[in-house]
């Protein structure tokens, strides 16, 4: 997003007297909506909207890997079997595509960075059978780690079986953006122009970390990063009971 | 082993003009083979002490404006800078606000023979190697005046050749080598340290380049400017769901490394200067 200086000046000081360009408060999320099971031939899938960032996740889990080996012969079925007697714990493997922003640098860069966040966020996760998660972004206006978070997190909630879900909670991020002396979560384009620094934090629903990194071409007080970090968590249990709310009134 | 290693006898005529080294070279089949390898030295507290300390050296590469190579303990990083150079148009990019800096475009690779876990390294860089050279671009941008470079590019490649643990934290310290002897201008100096923790202990220890840390410990590296007090940069990796709290205790303790590993850089800077110059520059 192209943005002059005047126009950088002028989100930067209304974000001093906390007030954003679209009236918001500083640490109010803009309206979301999720929609779940659209796809049919997915395991589950999820798609978030937050203001004009549009997330599609589909979640494929290989329910029975040993199903294309017996279809290619008699060897196939002692594969099935050696697999079936040694249960292994696959790690959830993650695939961000932005093509439908445009093909440049730029894009893929984001879609790069976004797939080294969201695999490290579910890298405490292991499951029995291989589990595909396949990120798409259909709109950017800004803070995508989130609500592709809360998408790939919906979408692991309607797959998973619940036997593994109560063990391990799944988490999800919070992005919180210091512009000037103010924070703010939930940015938008022009906003992540103007913001020196970010904390992405993932949480899980016990309100642990389970990632957290500092990006940005800014540096950071220790105090103002603490802070950053404990708004980041608050925010991200606030998504997890909202999250855990429409899951449950869906199912 | 024997002591004595044999050397070739069919040696080429001393010509002074030409490289000696083949004079008091040592034939290759002599060298050990890579199973008879030393194992990383963990125990004795003099040894840690040494694993604790790091090597500088710079002017390494010849072809580059500045480069810079650091050992801590057996991790070996070497960092090369190019540039200023022409910078990388795109579509997108604005004639105006854009060019008014310097883009920094940092490259990180881990040799295919570097890592001692995980077997041979693809040439191809993979996620994790992504991760770490935007989390050196972010930690390094702070620090450098890329401003009073408009309209240019400064290309960092950063080459690990062995990584034996802290590979990241080295790998900013040696970056920051780099630009310092590539004459940029720099706010301050950028240092880095690591403290890693295992699955279910309390206590976070320094993270140091001796390969005792396996992949199973939750890490968080810092990367600190000592004289404006800042963060640059903050990563954690968890094995375990964390607490925030012991998040921030774990950065508060890798705040003394790196202002341990700030001062050595510093000295090794100042030491570097020709004797005459040194007295020239504010302590």
């Amino acid at each position: 997003q192209l943005l002059s200086e005047p126009e950088r000046q002028y989100i930067f000081d209304s974000v001093q007297d906390a007030v954003r360009i679209d009236g918001r408060q500083c640490l109010a999320y803009r309206q979301a909506a999720l929609r779940l099971d659209l796809l049919c031939y997915a395991t589950a899938s999820a798609q978030v909207s937050l203001g004009e960032t549009d997330v599609l996740v589909s979640v494929r889990e290989e329910d029975n890997p040993g199903a294309t080996a017996q279809q290619q012969g008699s060897t196939g079925s002692v594969v099935a079997a050696a697999q079936q007697q040694q249960p292994v714990s696959h790690p959830v493997s993650v695939w961000v595509d932005c093509s439908c922003l445009g093909s440049g640098p730029e894009q893929q860069q984001l879609a790069d960075e976004a797939q080294a966040h969201l695999s490290s966020l579910y890298r405490c996760l292991r499951t029995p059978t291989p589990v595909f998660v396949d990120i798409l972004l259909l709109g950017y206006d800004g803070d995508l780690l989130d609500a592709a978070s809360i998408a790939a997190s919906a979408a692991l909630m309607r797959a998973l079986p619940a036997s593994l879900l109560s063990a391990q909670a799944l988490p999800l991020f919070a992005t919180v953006h210091r512009i000037g002396s103010q924070q703010i979560v939930d940015a938008n384009q022009l906003e992540e122009s103007c913001s020196m620094a970010r904390v992405t934090v993932g949480v899980d629903s016990n309100g642990r970390l389970v990632a957290c990194q500092t990006c940005g071409e800014g540096s950071l007080q220790f105090e103002s990063m603490t802070e950053m970090i404990e708004t980041g968590v608050r925010k991200a249990m606030m998504l997890h009971d909202s999250v855990a709310k429409l899951v449950a009134r869906v199912l | 082993r024997n002591s004595q290693l044999p050397i070739s006898d069919h040696v080429m005529p001393l010509d002074r003009y030409r490289n000696t080294a083949l004079v008091d070279g040592i034939d290759v089949r002599a060298l050990p083979l890579a199973g008879d390898c030393p194992a990383p030295a963990s125990e004795g507290k003099q040894q840690q002490q040494q694993q604790q300390q790091h090597w500088f050296q710079r002017r390494l590469v010849q072809d580059t404006v500045g480069s810079g190579y650091v050992e801590f303990g057996d991790t070996k990083v070497l960092c090369s800078v190019h540039g200023p150079m022409e910078p990388k148009r795109s579509v997108l990019t604005d004639a105006g606000a854009e060019q008014s800096r310097a883009q920094l475009q940092v490259y990180y690779k881990l040799a295919p023979f570097a890592s001692h876990q995980a077997g041979r390294v693809s040439y191809l860089p993979d996620e994790t190697e992504r991760r770490a050279a935007s989390f050196l671009q972010d930690t390094l941008a702070p620090s450098l005046r890329l401003d009073r470079l408009p309209k240019s590019r400064i290309e960092l490649h950063c080459l690990v050749l062995e990584d034996a643990g802290c590979c990241l934290a080295t790998a900013v310290n040696c970056a920051c080598l780099a630009l310092v002897d590539a004459g940029l201008e720099m706010y301050d100096l950028v240092t880095a340290a690591t403290v890693c923790r295992p699955v279910g202990a309390t206590d976070w220890q320094l993270e140091v380049g001796d390969g005792s840390n396996s992949g199973g410990s939750s890490s968080v590296t810092l990367a600190y400017m000592r004289s404006l007090r800042q963060v640059a940069g903050m990563l954690v990796e968890a094995a375990e769901p964390l607490q925030p709290r012991e998040v921030s205790a774990a950065c508060r303790i890798c705040e003394d490394p790196c202002k341990m590993t700030h001062s050595s850089l510093r000295q090794f800077l100042l030491d570097c200067l020709p004797a005459d110059d040194r007295t020239a520059k504010i302590a």
